[in-house]
């Protein structure tokens, strides 16, 4: 088979998803009411979003509360038919063909677990291994690469009940990966972990992207995972897509400017640059704002220090956290 | 071996571990063994045969109802309904499975557990200080363990169907456990449907009702001839089909509009 035409993991055209709900009324009247002229009330999830994801790529789906991100994975995995628009993997429809796509699909949703309480972690493996047809010897290999990166074999006998939330969840990214899957849907699956696991999925995540080109969707509130493992970070905001583009992209475009806080030893400064501007001036201390693009930080500093004696200095990037909220802010903006 | 014999038998493991279950349940088995007999010996009392069945016969018959009762489980409705309601149906939905056909092996597997940990229990109790329930005859016999089976999957249908209705209301308040109390009731469990005035009883001819524990029962006790027992279970087929294709019909409708809760 050629290289040549190999079709997009992803296709989304125009996706869309309303949920219809009623309109409750309260107390007993309402009740009553409610029982023969409930309203129907008509809320846009999802509102039209097209995109394509490529294989290998791992793309980042950030968004507020209620944007639409968790809607829009489960018309990809087929739980949910869209009411708009077309979705495709791999060229199949999960409407039609869900079981086909499910079979090479990983899925974590974070507050939600595909094991069973009741038994041993190891037991939903060995249900998954059948539920997927995978043969002893894959199966093994693939337990032992992930218990090197997620340290399974220390919960395996575990009963689920009894897992922590940090264990419960490594146990759900191995359920997700026991098939080595060619994609992976993750929906927040860093939610309430601390640093050492949420470092180990990221690296975890980077390494399967890697050693067998897995397409990764995830979508997290964690600007920090997101900085260290998407190429690509898609932004939704009230069911549409603002912002398609790579993280530095967004901040060249959205937040362009840094700042260098420069410590002097005389208090008496006068200080002037075309292109960068002094923001303030505090004791011995001043503070410049200026653009990546028009002035490098070391050009701005041999300047400064051509006229003062300079004791201390430190660049402040852009906070990742304040462009993300920025572009949640200008909403149906979209910042091209 | 198959993800669905698998799922059997883990389910098989899995509710053999509820030491605690498994005495309540037996404790609550066994008194009503003790007061059905009882209130079958007072109802006879001078009384030699009604409607064809006499008292060892009555009491057989109550004895094996309890029987059935405890071994025919279909915990699809509930599966269902707590799944829907946390929006844990998601998570099944995204493994290459017939779902229900995994809902289906998990009852079996229940279903297994219940025979061998509580049929012999309560045989053994009644044979000791009640009658010992012996079949009229092995045909019978053999009858009513087919019979049985056509019983349980009637049951279960319903129970799934039952199941398919919370994807749409999420919440129907008491009215499951209403179902199951009003299905015994019109099987004929507690009192055969032959004590039931007869206008009753040919209106119930035509419910599904009586083909799940009456019918099974009373060819065990040989009320039902050889005949009308084969004639029965062709209803039974029948009911099994209708119910399927409702089965078939909403499952497909809930699955293309399936509502899963909350993000
Ligand atoms: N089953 C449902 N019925 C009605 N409305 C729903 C349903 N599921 C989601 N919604 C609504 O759709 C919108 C998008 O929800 P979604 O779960 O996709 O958000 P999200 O981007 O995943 O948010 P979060 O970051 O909080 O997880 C929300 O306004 C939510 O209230
Ligand atoms: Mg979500």
């Amino acid at each position: 088979m050629e290289q040549k035409t190999t079709p997009p993991v992803i296709k989304a055209v125009n996706l869309s998803k309303e949920f219809i709900t009623k309109k409750k009324e309260s107390g007993i009247k309402g009740a009553v009411k409610n029982l023969f002229f409930a309203k129907n009330t008509v809320k846009k999830a999802v509102d039209g979003i097209s995109f394509e994801v490529q294989r290998g790529e791992i793309v980042g789906f950030i968004g507020p509360n209620g944007a639409g991100k968790s809607t829009t994975i489960k018309m990809m995995c087929g739980i949910l038919n869209p009411s708009g628009g077309e979705v495709w993997i791999n060229g199949l429809s999960p409407k039609k063909d869900r079981q086909v796509i499910v079979k090479d699909l990983g899925v974590v949703f974070g507050q939600r677990s595909q094991l069973y309480w009741d038994l041993r972690l190891g037991e939903s493996f060995e249900l998954l291994r059948r539920i997927y047809e995978v043969d002893k010897a894959k199966y093994d290999a693939t337990m032992e690469d992930l218990d090197r990166i997620l340290n399974i074999n220390d919960i395996i006998n575990t009963p689920v009940r009894q897992l922590s939330l940090g264990q419960r969840m490594r146990g759900d990214l191995a359920a997700a990966m026991l098939h080595s899957p060619a994609l992976l849907f993750l929906d927040e699956p860093t939610i309430g972990l601390d640093v050492e696991v949420k470092y180990s999925i990221c690296k975890f995540i980077k390494e399967i992207n890697k050693k067998y080109q897995t397409t990764v969707i995830l979508t997290t509130h964690d600007l920090d995972d997101v900085q260290a493992l998407c190429d690509r970070i898609i932004i939704i905001n009230d069911g549409k897509i603002v912002s398609d583009s790579s993280l530095e992209d967004i901040i060249d475009k959205t937040s362009p400017e840094r700042q260098l806080i420069v410590d002097l030893y005389t208090d008496d400064i006068q200080l002037e640059h075309p292109r960068a501007e002094v923001v303030k001036i505090e004791g011995q201390r001043v503070t410049l704002k200026f653009r990546k693009t028009e002035i490098s930080a070391s050009e701005l500093i041999s300047y400064i220090s051509k006229q003062y004696a300079i004791r201390d200095l430190s660049l402040v990037e852009t906070d990742i956290d304040d462009v993300i909220r920025q572009i949640y802010k200008q909403q149906r903006e979209p910042v091209v | 071996m198959n993800p669905y014999l698998y799922m059997t038998k883990m389910k098989l493991l899995l509710s053999m571990n509820y030491r605690f279950d498994f005495f309540t349940k037996l404790a609550v088995q066994v008194i009503l063994l003790f007061v059905t007999s009882f209130f079958w010996k007072a109802a006879y009392r001078g009384i030699d045969t009604v409607q064809m069945v006499n008292e060892q016969q009555m009491i057989i018959y109550s004895v094996m109802s309890i029987v059935l009762a405890s071994v025919f489980t279909a915990s699809v409705e509930s599966n269902i309904r707590s799944k829907v309601r946390q929006g844990n149906v998601a998570v099944d939905y995204i493994k290459p499975v017939n779902v229900f056909w995994m809902y289906f092996a998990e009852d079996i597997g229940n279903m297994v557990t219940n025979i061998i940990q509580r049929v012999a229990p309560v045989l053994i109790c009644a044979s000791f200080f009640i009658v010992v329930p012996k079949p009229v005859s092995l045909a019978h016999f053999l009858l009513f363990l087919t019979s049985s089976c056509f019983s349980f999957l009637i049951l279960w249908l319903i129970s799934a169907l039952v199941g398919l209705f919370y994807f749409k209301v999420i919440e129907m308040g008491p009215i499951g456990i209403i179902k199951d109390y009003l299905i015994r009731l019109l099987a004929g469990t507690f009192v055969p449907i032959w004590f039931f005035p007869s206008s009753v009883q040919t209106v119930l001819q035509f419910l599904p009702f009586i083909y799940t524990y009456q019918l099974p029962l009373s060819i065990f006790i040989g009320r039902t001839s050889l005949n009308d027992a084969l004639w029965g279970m062709l209803i039974q087929i029948l009911w099994v089909l209708i119910f399927f294709a409702l089965f078939v019909r909403l499952k497909n409708h809930v699955e293309r509009n399936i509502l899963v809760q909350g993000g």
